[in-house]
């Protein structure tokens, strides 16, 4: 196939050759070690700035260094990132769950574990008795958030799974994971995303209504 | 599953912790730099007062009093200098060398180890302590190959640490100089051998990495061993070679008389005015002028003969790990200290023949007047105290540069190592020789320092503007045109 | 050890058998292993070597110790379950598996994603393919001992990874390609983020250049080192940079374009020495094309849907899940059977970031995959390591190996 070349690849690459300049080794290596040396002192006389982003990080005296003491620093996730699962609650403190399995089924990792009990007197019929997932099998994809058709598990936690010196003390269940900000009316939590540069407050219910949004 | 395993408050929202705003103020910062530089040259001055001040406190037990060398000097000098100053300066190396690297590649660096009671980690240096004790309380293990074979595998690290060890003793600190009433100077060995006890002791090393190498019983050290003593031994020629310049400017092969004839002698000090050992009137009498690169190949010849990177085939951790491979503990420790012991030893060679030793430029007769007026005519002593001083800034300098091309610069393959040294460096080296033979018979020191200016200026322009194209961009790129049919999509 | 190997300029051939050597002394070879937990094996592969002194007279390579059974994974999860494992491939560059796994299940229930879905995928695609490249490209200077030149790389990385958690939710496995579309937008600002990112990125491209490129040191040890000629290179099946360096023009976004490759402009660079250095400067420049396709396909990104309308195959959007019973009929439906792709067989192909990744999906008819496999780019390269250590020496090892860009998750599924 030919999209045009203007000379034959050959030609070009042979001047890649190198001058006699750089075959003394030393005018590179200076360079080299000049770039180096420049983040050196750049990182030496610069105060670190560990509050902003990576990005951001700018100015003078501000250095280069990318890297934070964590975990006394943290870097906070961006809004939407897939952290630690919750149940969300209803405003009287009840799991929004109803129980109907689709985030287990669609769990490619099958980490999560529900039994379903009935509520007697309510209008809501279904409750998780037990819903136990096991962090340690969870693989972070967010189906179960996707599946879920009452927006009862979330992963805006902006956390992740702890670390636990035992491997059933990464078995969450339905009290560890209850928590975050209670949501009366369904949101589409997986989709919306706060604008960055800001940071969503902690299970946040606020928006959250439309996708694919510009 | 059991309740009371059950981490109901693991999602408090007081165990997640959030990131710490450190509020920093430009003048907060400006403060620090200031006061950071400021604690670092009173350490360096209080460091030097208390060498000095040790090594009289030695002198003071020999006879004699107008002379440098007694036994009790030596004595002191031995453990102020070797054990403490070397052991000292190579053991922060190590930490140097981490926190260093982190500066060059925009990270943090150490930061998890901690002193009992205090929250912070102190720019890393409790990883000093923490490494000290993990390489002492490691297991020493033998593998079963390398037990067959047990003294020699523990005399690895011992050759390897020892002759390193014992360099630096003809390396000089300060000039002789009447502290408190008694001459003295900071070095260990006043020997007319002087730098041939360099080139001398720092053969035995070979062994050192050859023995463990072989008595590892294990390939990848087996190559590690092969590689570093045909290295080490074919480096030893080009580190003489390039330093031959040198002796034929100074006229001998003792590091402390080359040191002391790149200033102002201690008689034209004391009469004050200005330096009359300026070339040209103005140009500081340090080898690197009169010899600028000799420096460079001595520097280089020196990197690869104490086997760091660029020249560290020998361990080339990616590929065959190294001669130490089987090492663990303290002995692995060993081998590690003694680079660094090396790096130093490097470092104050360079120093004392190329960087005017001890001698601050320029300042010295009128820095000496001035400490005179403050300090009872005793300004030589005090001066000695910032030549110290000098000395050490000079030492880490070198010694900073050399963990930059550690940082910076791929490693050579084994037989371009080879193919460097032999037929690069040596040739190079065998041509300065001439040269500054020639120069010499010329006109002296003097004629050599013009030659060595021209060096410089043609090095400089061989670094900053030969060879430099205007900007040819991405130099691989000529592939397709642009896909002519190819409509942006309207927006 | 083949005789009809071509020996590569500058390499010496190894004599068959030292005893015979005219020396008084006998010398054997040397039977190194080389990994599975070893420095330069980024994956864990074991390379059994047989050496003469330091010359590498014979290697084979070992692999498995990875092993992920992929396709039999594949085949007890729904075709929308499968799409994590894709994640694990090639798990420096996820999204280009992700979209080359989706595309394939596209194929074979004959549908497109929307407009704006392609511009995402293509623009998520080349940022995870500039991931991939820096991370080859910095760990070579990384095995040679240039510490500071892979950190500069792993720092323009790890920008990029966060642009990339910010549009799919994570750094690395990010399962964020659906069948018909993508999984999330692009958050508000993100692409004004990704046009601050790109700027810093080539920075350090630049830096990561100028520290290598012309250092002899490093051309010295690239420069003629596991050489490989255009022939020798497509019999041997390479595809991606690896055969592009020597030579060969084969990009499959020019010679196949799909999504909106041909939309956008770009230029496919091309060694002619099929060395490492060639291999290098391939992906190095490729960094830069890449670099430009983001910023074209985020400029002429359209809005609209990010997933397509069709319920059968896309979940239904949540509002109608949330409040209407057709909605969340087709949602359980979707979940509970998985998507029925009709029976059929399909091999679909797209550049990945180490050559051509391939899925062949066979289908029954079923809501899950009868069959499912990958040509992984890095295979048939890994299989010809041989043939390139061959007669190099030991020190050779290390940049030829990163050369080829090995990704233990991609060769041994």
């Amino acid at each position: 196939m030919d999209h045009g070349h203007a000379e034959s690849p050959r030609a070009a690459q042979d001047e890649q050759e190198l001058t006699l300049g750089e075959k003394l080794f030393l005018r590179e290596t200076i360079k080299g070690m000049a770039i180096v040396a420049r983040h050196f002192w750049k990182n030496l006389f610069g105060f670190r700035d560990n509050t902003t982003e990576v990005l951001d990080r700018k100015g003078t005296g501000v250095n280069l260094v990318t890297t934070i003491n964590y975990p006394e620093e943290q870097k906070p996730y961006p809004p939407g990132y897939r952290g630690m699962h919750r149940l969300v609650p209803r405003v009287d403190g009840r799991p929004r769950c109803v129980a109907c399995y689709m985030c287990a089924t669609a769990c490619p990792a099958q980490c999560i574990y529900i039994e379903a009990g009935e509520y007697d007197d309510q209008a809501i019929e279904k409750y998780p008795v037990r819903f136990e997932i096991d962090e340690l099998r969870c693989i972070v994809c967010g189906f179960c958030v996707e599946a879920c058709p009452k927006d009862a598990i979330r992963m805006d936690t902006g956390t992740h799974a702890p670390a636990v010196l035992s491997r059933p003390l990464a078995v969450f269940d339905k009290e560890a994971l209850l928590g975050g900000a209670p949501v009366e009316l369904s949101s589409d939590s997986m989709t919306y995303r706060a604008p960055l540069k800001t940071v969503a407050p902690m299970g946040s219910n606020e928006g959250g209504k439309k996708m694919g949004g510009h | 599953m059991d309740a009371t395993l059950t981490p109901s408050s693991r999602l408090a929202s007081s165990d997640i912790p959030t990131a710490v705003p450190v509020k920093r103020t430009v003048g907060n910062w400006f403060g620090w730099l200031i006061g950071g530089w400021a604690m670092f040259f009173a350490f360096l001055f209080g460091l030097s007062a208390t060498m000095l001040g040790v090594v009289r406190l030695f002198a003071g037990f020999d006879e004699k009093k107008n002379s440098v060398g007694g036994t009790w000097e030596g004595v002191g000098n031995i453990l102020i200098l070797m054990l403490v100053f070397v052991m000292i300066l190579a053991t922060l190396l190590t930490m140097a060398d981490r926190k260093w690297s982190a500066m060059m590649q925009d990270r943090v660096g150490p930061n998890r180890a901690r002193l009992p009671g205090i929250d912070s980690p102190l720019a890393g240096l409790p990883h000093i302590i923490a490494d000290v004790l993990k390489m002492l309380f490691k297991e020493d293990f033998i593998s079963d190959g390398a037990a067959r074979q047990k003294l020699l595998f523990n005399l690895g690290p011992l050759l390897a640490f020892g002759p390193a060890f014992c360099l630096f003793a003809v390396i000089p600190m300060s000039p002789e100089v009447f502290f408190f009433g008694k001459r003295i100077s900071l070095q260990v060995l006043h020997v007319d051998w002087g730098i041939l006890y360099v080139f001398a002791l720092a053969s035995i090393g070979v062994f050192g990495t050859a023995l463990a190498g072989w008595s590892s019983d294990n390939k990848f050290a087996l190559l590690g061993g092969l590689r570093a003593s045909a290295q080490m031994i074919s480096y030893e020629v080009t580190l003489g070679l390039t330093l031959v310049g040198a002796f034929i400017a100074y006229g001998s092969v003792r590091l402390d008389v080359m040191s002391e004839l790149q200033g102002a002698t201690e008689a034209a000090i004391r009469i004050g005015g200005s330096d009359p050992t300026l070339f040209f009137g103005w140009l500081p009498a340090w080898g690197i002028f009169m010899q600028p690169l000799a420096a460079i190949f001595f520097l280089t010849a020196a990197m690869a003969e104490i086997k760091r990177t660029p020249f560290d085939t020998p361990e080339g951790e990616s590929e065959i790990i190294g001669y130490y491979l089987e090492y663990s503990g303290l002995k692995s420790g060993l081998f590690l200290i003694a680079e660094y012991v090396e790096t130093v030893v490097v470092a104050g060679i360079v120093t004392a023949i190329f960087l005017g030793g001890w001698h601050l430029p320029w300042i010295e007769p009128a820095l000496c007047s001035v400490l005179d007026g403050l300090w009872h005519g005793n300004g030589a002593a005090l001066l000695a105290i910032f030549q110290v001083m000098g000395f050490i800034i000079k030492v880490l300098l070198v010694i900073w540069v050399m963990f930059l091309a550690r940082w910076a610069l791929p490693r050579f393959r084994y037989d371009q190592v080879m193919h460097l040294g032999w037929k690069m460096l040596l040739p190079a080296s065998l041509a300065n020789v001439i040269i500054s033979a020639a120069a010499y018979l010329a006109g002296g020191r003097e004629a050599m320092a013009m030659v060595g200016l021209v060096e410089i200026v043609a090095f400089v322009g061989y670094v900053a503007f030969w060879g430099k194209k205007p900007a040819a961009d991405a130099p691989d790129a000529h592939g397709h045109a642009a896909d002519p049919h190819a409509a942006p999509a309207s927006h | 050890m083949s005789e009809t190997q071509s020996h590569s300029a500058g390499v010496v051939p190894v004599n068959p058998d030292p005893l015979e050597l005219d020396d008084e002394l006998p010398s054997a070879f040397t039977k190194v292993k080389l990994g599975p937990s070893h420095p330069a094996t980024h994956g864990t592969v074991r390379l059994n070597m047989t050496l003469d002194g330091e010359r590498i007279v014979e290697c084979i390579p070992e692999i498995g110790f990875l092993h992920r059974g992929f396709s039999k994974s594949s085949e007890n999860a729904t075709w929308h379950q499968v799409l994590p494992y894709t994640d694990r491939l090639n798990y420096v560059s996820p999204i280009l598996n992700n979209v080359g796994y989706i595309m394939g299940v596209e194929k074979l229930i004959g549908i497109t994603d929307t407009e704006r879905s392609k511009y995402l995928r293509v623009a998520a695609g080349e940022i995870s393919r500039i991931c991939d490249h820096l991370t080859c490209v910095s760990a070579i200077g990384l095995e040679l001992g240039a510490m500071s030149a892979f950190l500069y790389g792993v720092e323009a990385r790890e920008i990029l990874w966060d642009r990339v958690a910010e549009l799919t939710g994570a750094r690395m496995t990010t399962s964020w390609t659906r069948i018909g579309g993508v999984a999330t937008d692009a958050p508000i600002g993100w692409i004004e983020r990704v046009k601050e990112t790109i700027p810093r990125v080539l920075e350090l491209t630049d830096e990561l250049d100028k520290l290598f490129s012309k250092n002899r040191i490093f051309v010295d040890r690239t420069r003629n080192v596991g050489v490989i000629g255009a022939d020798e290179a497509i019999s041997w099946g390479f595809t991606g940079p690896a055969l592009r360096a020597s030579g060969v023009d084969y990009d499959i976004r020019k010679a196949h374009p799909y999504l909106v490759y041909d939309r956008m402009e770009f230029s496919v660079p091309l060694g002619s020495r099929g060395d490492t250095f060639d291999r290098y400067l391939c992906r190095l420049e490729e960094i830069r094309q890449s670099a430009k396709i983001v910023l074209q396909a985020l400029e002429q990104m359209p809005p609209g849907p990010i997933i397509i309308d069709d319920w059968r195959y896309a979940l239904p959007p949540k509002k109608d899940v949330f409040s209407s019973i057709e909605g969340v009929m087709a949602h359980f439906k979707l979940i509970m059977e998985g998507i029925h792709v009709p029976a059929g067989e399909v091999y679909s192909f797209t550049e990945g970031s180490n050559g051509e990744l391939g899925f062949h999906l066979v289908s029954n008819g079923a809501g899950k995959p009868y069959a499912i496999q990958v040509r992984a780019p890095g295979f048939p390269i890994v299989g010809a390591l041989p043939r390139l250590l061959h007669g190099h020496s030991l020190g050779d090892l290390i940049p030829i190996f990163d050369s080829i860009n090995m990704i233990g998750g991609e060769v041994e599924q």
